[in-house]
């Protein structure tokens, strides 16, 4: 941690994605009521009543973000958790085992990496109708195969160390060997790829969203504050900027900050002053 | 009835692909001998000691451990683990990373399936035989020093009381200062129970002085065995003959 | 075309770590006659690499050089601050542990010969020059010399690529040439030949050698000098076999004891064998204390050796020197 802290990078990302998240957890319950609707203060630019103005029904944008920001994160950390669950499990058993299982796995990364998502997603709300809920599992699989990539190459470098080679010496049974022996040491720089991941969550929750599939109103959520406010852009740009500019600095935050975890964690740049 | 030789390898064959990197390799080693097996680097004594450990499955040949013979592929390791165990080249390497030293001692006894505290009681009497102390176990292995985390790597292999021990190039990579700690302590555990040594090495100065026997190989062969002392120092075959007379030798430019 | 001398004088290294500055390297000199082939000798963390790559400016870019004087080939710089990067691959080649680091995997050995003779013969033609590479393989003994020119470096043994790099040095003419671990990473049968290809290529063209090396042996057989270093410093410094016979310093004494020779006496079984060892461990830079820094392992530290020695000359030799106060 002192050296992700170390690096600006770290410094300013941290910082960031703290402003962030504490937005998300505090700010609604500081701020007013959401879905307040209040039209003659309508597009109005901030002020001491409404810190981050309002949108085209008068609502507070300062509220709406934070509400906003806490469906995206939840939702953003959900399917980043389910990916890098499965893609762990899958991409490890692919770099153990290998040959069939190993090439059966790296066609089913290639054809999800290929896979038309929005395809998918269109044809379950067409089946299940809309809300984000549904969504999760689908929008997991589109960050499964970098997770599984990457944890197949590192467990396929693990698996000729010279300590994996003693503990198979020990007859530990495999289950036990990958739990124990595989996967604390996999499992670092997966996180970090995990941090990197949570922005694109967002972004892509915000397009489906965008689109009327995900979330719906008067629930905020980043993207549909995006959209709504972008329905309005002659009459003010405000919200659709206030909006996107939260999304730009969780974006930023969370990459400079994994990123500098990235490089915390590589000893062969630590020692570089 | 005399004891079984503690390893009997006869006719190990080894290949990959088109390369045999074993060919017909054939030797004994009697109990509490030191037996080396000395060449350079492609030789094929790295192979070796993989097939006889199990890393490695072999094409044709035996391999006995203690009268048992082992099957060419898929052995059962939970079962050797008492007969045979590796002294990895930097033995602090094959110490698993994240997992503290306590921890990985006390799979020995998961392994032997003996109660853990029982274990737990041996490994800090062999720690401390080892010259290590009771904080250890609480240590990852990258908070000891080198030589500390080879001694705990030694600990695990004694805590199964092998019969045998398997040294893969014990003093490669080791300074010369530190080298003869290692080499000792080797000596010390041959000296103080009914342990079998079989060493790899490219030393031949070391395993002169140590080994009772010595097998030497080149391109997957054994050009020459017999006994330590006498192989290297008056060889017979050409190859451990150009071997020994390129060795450095501190005096004497010539 | 001859060598020239090498004088550094008192070269002292810093490194910057998350711990604090440490002291890497402290005053170490080192003097070389035209022609000269010199040991330097050193365990782990002796610092005996970071002192030819101070000579040839490639530190790390936490080093800082605090001290030291250059004087080599008609120049003299202070080395704290100084670019002497001028100075490398005309004057200055050095070898390295690991060839694979000299040869760029996606170069053919020709191109890596051809970059130099171009640099030294920038009018040669390409039939030309191509000339010249062949003829510096063979010169170190390269069997089919036109054959490898077209090859990958990862076709070769190690023994043949550290031949093609000292092929390359040879093509350099350097007046002086560091050779780090040479033979480290090679058999031992391949580090007879290498070592001689080395000696033979001091011998056409008269550079001067700095070979850096953990092995006694080598420094023994191929060296004309020697400099022991410990920790940082140099502790001892001479003829070879002044130094190996007659070592002064306590650490060179111990050092000799725990090499093993091939022909040395045996016990009386192997199960008696036992080996000697230096006890103790190296200092902890980060805390170094005033004395002598081998104080703390010395069978032989009197009470003076709470003050540092200088080097002294030993048994009156003004060739052979040692850090000791115990000394003859």
């Amino acid at each position: 941690m002192s050296h992700i802290l170390r690096e600006k990078g770290g410094k300013a990302g941290l910082v960031m994605v703290l402003l962030v998240v504490a937005m998300a957890i505090f700010g609604p319950a500081i701020a007013m009521d959401p879905n307040k609707i209040d039209i003659p203060a309508q597009f109005a630019g901030p002020s001491a009543a409404h810190w981050l103005g309002t949108d085209n029904l008068g609502r507070d944008l300062f509220a709406r973000i934070c509400i906003g920001l806490r469906t995206a994160l939840i939702t953003a950390l959900l399917v980043v958790l389910i990916a890098m669950v499965a893609g762990l499990i899958l991409g490890v058993v692919a770099g153990y085992f290998g040959r069939l299982v190993d090439g059966a796995m790296v066609i089913l990364f290639d054809i999800i990496s290929a896979f038309p998502i929005y395809i998918v997603i269109f044809a379950i709300v067409a089946l299940y109708g809309t809300g984000i809920d549904k969504l999760i599992f689908v929008m997991a699989l589109i960050f499964i195969p970098q997770f599984g990539r990457m944890a197949r190459t590192q467990t396929q470098s693990l698996r000729g160390r010279s300590f994996i080679e003693a503990e198979r010496l020990l007859g530990i049974s495999t289950p036990r060997l990958l739990w124990r022996h595989f996967i604390p040491n996999i499992i670092g720089p997966m996180v970090v790829v995990a941090g990197m991941s949570v922005p694109a969550a967002i972004t892509v929750e915000a397009a489906i969203s965008f689109l009327g599939l995900g979330v719906q109103p008067p629930t905020a959520t980043l993207g549909t504050l995006i959209r709504d406010g972008y329905v309005y852009l002659d009459e003010s740009w405000w919200p659709t900027i206030a909006a996107a500019l939260v999304l730009t600095l969780i974006t930023l935050g969370s990459t400079l900050l994994a990123e500098a975890a990235r490089d915390a964690i590589d000893p062969k740049l630590r020692g570089q002053t | 009835m005399t004891a079984p030789p503690a390893i009997q390898v006869s006719d190990l064959t080894v290949r990959f692909g088109q390369v045999t990197a074993v060919d017909t390799a054939s030797f004994t080693v009697a109990p509490r001998q030191c037996f080396g097996v000395v060449g350079e680097s492609g030789s094929g004594k790295t192979t070796v000691l993989r097939a006889i450990l199990g890393l490695q499955s072999f094409d044709a040949g035996k391999v006995s451990l203690i009268g048992t013979d082992q099957p060419a592929r898929g052995r059962d390791f939970r079962a050797q683990t008492t007969l045979i165990q590796p002294i990895f080249q930097d033995p602090a390497t094959s110490l698993s990373p994240r997992r503290r030293i306590g921890q990985l001692l006390a799979e020995v006894g998961e392994v032997l399936r003996e109660p853990a505290e029982a274990c737990r009681l041996r490994a800090i009497a062999m720690l401390d035989r080892l010259g290590l102390p009771k904080e250890a176990m609480e240590k990852y292995p990258y908070q000891l020093s080198g030589g500390q985390a080879r001694r705990a790597a030694i600990a695990r292999a004694l805590l199964f009381n092998p019969r045998i021990i398997a040294a893969d190039e014990p003093t490669a990579g080791l300074d010369v200062s530190v080298q003869g700690d290692f080499l000792n302590l080797l000596q010390e555990i041959r000296a103080a129970s009914d342990i079998t040594l079989l060493v790899i090495s490219h030393n031949l100065a070391v395993m002169r002085l140590v080994a009772n026997d010595v097998a030497v190989m080149h391109k997957g062969r054994i050009v020459e065995q017999g006994a330590a002392r006498s192989v290297l120092e008056t060889p017979q075959s050409d190859y451990a003959r150009a071997l020994l007379a390129a060795w450095p030798r501190l005096k004497a430019r010539q | 075309m001859s060598g020239a001398a090498v004088h550094l004088e008192g070269l002292s290294i810093d490194f910057l770590t998350p711990a604090g500055r440490v002291p890497a390297v402290r005053e170490v000199s080192l003097h070389m006659a035209p022609g000269e082939v010199r040991g330097l000798v050193g365990e782990s963390g002796s610092g005996k690499s970071t002192v030819a790559l101070a000579v040839l400016g490639l530190l790390a870019p936490n080093a800082r050089v605090t001290a030291g004087r250059l004087t080599f080939a008609g120049q003299s710089r202070e080395m704290a601050g100084g670019d002497l990067s001028l100075l490398r691959g005309r004057d200055i080649a050095m070898i390295f542990q690991d060839p694979a680091a000299s040869l760029n995997p996606v170069f053919r050995i020709g191109a890596h010969l051809d970059e130099v003779v171009r640099l030294q013969e920038p009018s040669l033609g390409r039939a030309a020059r191509r000339r010249v590479a062949v003829e510096a393989l063979a010169a170190v003994g390269m069997t089919r010399p036109e054959i490898r020119l077209d090859q990958w470096p990862h076709e070769l043994s190690g023994g043949m690529r550290q031949r093609v790099v000292i092929a390359m040095a040879l093509l350099a003419r350097p007046k002086l040439l560091i050779a780090d671990e040479p033979t480290t990473a090679l058999d031992v049968s391949v580090e007879a030949q290498v070592m001689d290809q080395i000696c033979a290529l001091r011998d056409q063209i008269g550079c001067s050698v700095l070979l850096i090396t953990h092995s006694l042996g080598l420094v023994g057989r191929y060296c004309e000098s020697v400099t022991v270093m410990y920790a940082g410093e140099m502790v001892e410094e001479g003829p070879v076999s002044a130094v190996m016979t007659g070592s002064a310093h306590p650490y060179t004494g111990r050092l000799l004891d725990c090499d093993v020779e091939i022909g040395q006496p045996l016990a009386a079984s192997p199960e008696a064998e036992r080996f000697a060892i230096i006890t103790g461990q190296l200092p902890d830079l980060h805390a170094l204390t005033a004395g002598c820094i081998f104080q703390p392992r010395c069978s032989a530290a009197v009470a003076h050796c709470s003050t540092r020695p200088t080097m002294r000359p030993v048994s009156g030799a003004s060739d052979h020197l040692a850090r000791c106060w115990v000394a003859p």
